[in-house]
């Protein structure tokens, strides 16, 4: 568990390297990323989406598109099935296009499959779905293993579970 | 503390995220209640399944293979016991052999990464007594491995493990007469009662269970899956106990 120190400290940290972000890209010439001060809640403000390299810009926007159908078609049950399974096979997809070069950004698209994979869509709640995708929002390629580890707090925070499925595993361990 | 407050054992812990589905629905009745552990049972965990984790995940990112990774594996210089529980893990994180190399191994690393905080999410922490360091050890991530420090010798322990022993010296002499508690476990406490010193170091895990339940409050019922170790130990302190069966 992270204490309101602890997160104070770390909010400070990703401050600290947001601004070193931005300098090395204005040197650069390139896009520069707005340096947002931390105010509210943690899961809104500590991880401010970065654009995404090109080449998987599209499937993001694919995986986005389909949690927003997820969403809008919460209330219908069978309608949102048909969305989350989608949802899974999209993320499936883009993470069979991944290698251990970006092992962090695997990681994150692992743990969002793995939190689709330890539910079911009957038993998902709305709040878990809207953490899902403030949490897909901020996952980039470039993504670091610290902001990997606040992501996957958010999404344990939520009820979903973040983590490969080791039912039956309890056993080994008497 | 509250009145039908939980006292959570290991297996509890571990049972409650990694049981089969009839376990987990047969624990869902700690759910409503407030649950509280030891830090002792933070180490059990550390020196079983995350270390397990941890040297699977050298195992994964040393090979390129993930046929080479189970071949190794069954033949490595481990005990039978330890063997099975990483081939179990290396099923599910593969999924059944299913996916590559590159996914077992990042699905691994959030297994490590957010263990405690999966496991612990909704426990209140008391502090041991025992003061056992490794049960507050941080993993960290050098040259491509994870590494914790997972175990001391006697020499160099620092805990206050014979402090904890001389303190409840009365209780663990209830336990170790006792005629149903097991023979080797009686043997030993009698043992310790005499030299303290011998707990420390490997022997502590000897006598976990015996940690766990002296350290749960008078006022809370102690849940544990390990009922044949649990219940004369509880029955012997005159703790409150709800064993929880795995049997199918």
């Amino acid at each position: 568990m992270i204490s309101s120190k602890k997160l104070k400290i770390i909010e400070e940290e990703i401050v600290t390297r947001r601004i070193k972000i931005y300098e090395v890209f204005c040197e650069e010439g390139q896009q520069i990323i707005p340096i947002i001060k931390p105010e509210k809640s943690i899961i809104e403000t500590i991880i401010s989406p970065v654009k995404l390299p090109d080449r998987f810009t599209k499937d993001m926007e694919e995986i986005l598109k389909c949690i927003n159908n997820l969403k809008e078609n919460f209330r219908d049950p069978m309608l949102r099935q048909v969305y989350f399974v989608e949802l899974k096979n999209k993320l499936t997809n883009l993470r069979n296009k991944l290698t251990l070069a970006q092992s962090n950004f695997l990681r994150s698209i692992n743990m969002c499959i793995d939190s689709l994979e330890n539910t079911r869509a009957e038993l998902l709640n709305e709040k878990q779905i809207e953490t899902l995708e403030s949490v897909l929002c901020k996952i980039h390629e470039t993504i670091d293993d610290f902001e990997v580890d606040l992501l996957q707090q958010i999404l344990i925070k939520s009820g979903l579970k973040p983590i490969p499925s080791l039912e039956g595993i309890s056993e080994f361990y008497q | 503390m509250k009145k039908g407050n939980a006292f959570l054992d290991t297996s509890i812990i571990i049972s409650r995220e990694f049981g089969p589905q009839n376990i987990k629905e047969r624990i869902k009745i700690i759910e409503p209640l407030n649950k509280y552990a030891t830090t002792f049972t933070k180490m059990e965990i550390n020196c079983s399944l995350l270390k397990d984790a941890i040297f699977l995940y050298s195992l994964l990112v040393e090979e390129k293979d993930l046929t080479v990774v189970f071949n190794r594996l069954q033949r490595f210089p481990i005990t039978e016991r330890r063997r099975k529980r990483c081939l179990a893990i290396l099923e599910k994180i593969t999924n059944k052999r299913q996916l590559r190399l590159a996914d077992a191994i990042t699905r691994l690393e959030s297994l490590i990464r957010g263990l405690h905080y999966i496991l612990f999410r909704d426990i209140n922490l008391i502090d041991s007594k025992t003061n056992c360091p490794l049960a507050n050890m941080k993993i960290t991530k050098t040259n491509g491995v994870y590494k914790m420090p997972l175990c001391y010798s006697r020499e160099v322990a620092t805990c206050d493990l014979e402090k904890f022993i001389e303190e409840n010296r009365q209780s663990l002499v209830k336990i170790s007469v006792r005629k149903d508690i097991d023979g080797k476990l009686s043997k030993f406490i009698a043992k310790i009662i005499d030299t303290p010193a011998i707990a420390k170091g490997r022997n502590c895990s000897k006598i976990g269970d015996v940690i766990i339940c002296l350290e749960a409050p008078d006022d809370s019922w102690i849940y544990s899956t390990n009922i044949s170790d649990f219940k004369p130990i509880c029955k012997a302190l005159k703790k409150k106990f709800i064993g929880i069966k795995m049997a199918q």
